[in-house]
């Protein structure tokens, strides 16, 4: 009976410290304290994530990785000669260049994924080792290569929490590469969906999706013209008011040991 | 004091594995043994610091997981006097239910292989325990 006693009194202490705890880190101080703490973390994720993946990475054939890169190459360059044969034909049309904030981009290590590795599942959430000490703000997109990964979903002052493409929070304007159709790039189950696409729109197999461009006032999100996927499979039907397509991402977010912050300065 | 460092730096490398590579509850496992095996108001102050730690690597709201970490631990001390809580079975059964608390508490995906997996481990560590010290009983 008095070990019991104890014991709720116990509990009761630690349960208003943790209240006190809530309060505590959401003040001044607090944030100081959890960027040293952030600090002294940093290290010792960065090695051990970096042991895993490349563990992962050597399970994979040189031949593989090397065509996949390729691959990625050509749709890279696909993309930027259809988007400066838009651009071209929308300064032709208007002899004013865009007034889009300046970015700069700010290369980042992954610290963690939010999902295991083992069941070789795309993350949903990665974090990454810059805050906002470093100028990494909610809502700015990381990137790899002209690849989006996801959006910024909290900042802390030296560690970030980013939702990726496969985050069902995470939903954006996408547009197709060759056919120009446009819509809703959503996550769906394990995979990428491109959803609320009118039926007279033309929607291809293999042709890519980029983003179309949801920046905010602060000129923080996604800019036009990143990588998302590949379309895989196009779901039609004539008595649906809307189409969709399966993306296959071109990148493998397990893999990764860095990335790119689209800083806005 | 050795028993507390080691215990502290395990619970450290738990932090570290959990957050980067594999997102299943070590941490929660680690205390649940601790507590099954010691029976000690200790437990909370483990579970206080391990959660606010683990917030801090995961960039949540920090205090959160501590809340949830010491009304787990005194919910499965609870049960001391009513059943034998150094049992194999009974480990499995709040692992299971704690990490898939916590699963949804955090909206995490595949909660309930999580908690599985979050059983297995929690049983080898059990029996482990079980060999070192013969207190426990399985």
């Amino acid at each position: 009976m008095k070990q019991r006693q104890q014991m709720s009194k116990t509990f009761i202490f630690f349960f208003f410290i943790s209240l006190i705890t809530v309060f505590f880190f959401r003040t001044q101080i607090g944030a100081s304290v959890q960027g040293i703490i952030e600090l002294i973390y940093i290290p010792f994720q960065k090695i051990t994530y970096a042991a895993t993946s490349d563990k992962v990475i050597k399970n994979e054939s040189q031949e593989v990785t090397k065509l996949k890169e390729e691959n990625r190459r050509l749709q890279l360059q696909l993309s930027n000669i259809k988007n400066i044969e838009r651009e071209a034909q929308a300064l032709r049309d208007q002899f004013n260049t865009s007034n889009e904030m300046a970015r700069k981009l700010l290369p980042v290590a992954i610290l963690g994924i939010g999902d295991a590795l083992f069941v070789k599942k795309q993350p949903t959430t990665i974090i990454i080792d810059k805050g906002n000490a470093e100028g990494v703000h909610t809502n700015d997109v990381v990137v790899y290569k002209n690849i989006i990964l996801g959006k910024v979903a909290k900042a802390s002052e030296h560690v970030s929490v980013v939702e990726t493409v496969y985050n069902k929070r995470s939903t954006f304007s996408g547009q197709a590469v060759q056919s120009g159709a446009v819509g809703v790039v959503r996550a769906q189950g394990d995979g990428i969906l491109f959803d609320n696409v009118i039926l007279s729109e033309k929607l291809e197999v293999n042709d890519v999706i980029q983003t179309k461009g949801d920046v905010n006032e602060q000129g923080r999100g996604y800019t036009p013209g990143l990588l998302v996927g590949k379309i895989t499979a196009v779901h039609k039907k004539a008595s649906a008011l809307f189409q969709s397509a399966e993306i296959t991402p071109m990148i493998d977010m397990t893999r990764l040991t860095i990335a790119f912050v689209l800083v806005t300065q | 004091m050795k028993n507390s460092s080691i215990i502290l730096l395990l619970f450290f490398f738990a932090i570290i594995v959990e957050s980067t590579i594999i997102s299943i509850p070590l941490t929660l496992v680690g205390l649940l043994v601790l507590f099954v095996n010691k029976k000690d108001t200790s437990i909370f102050l483990y579970a206080w610091l391990t959660g606010v730690l683990l917030d801090i690597a995961y960039v949540r709201t920090i205090g959160l997981t501590s809340i949830f970490f010491t009304t787990f631990i005194f919910l499965v001390s609870l049960y001391d006097k009513k059943y034998e809580i150094r049992t194999l079975p009974f480990c499995i059964i709040a692992i299971c239910t704690g990490a898939a608390l916590l699963g949804l508490l955090y909206e995490k995906n595949n909660i309930l292989m999580h908690a599985g997996i979050a059983a297995m481990i929690a049983s080898i560590i059990f029996l482990i325990t079980s060999r070192i010290s013969p207190q426990v009983h399985r």
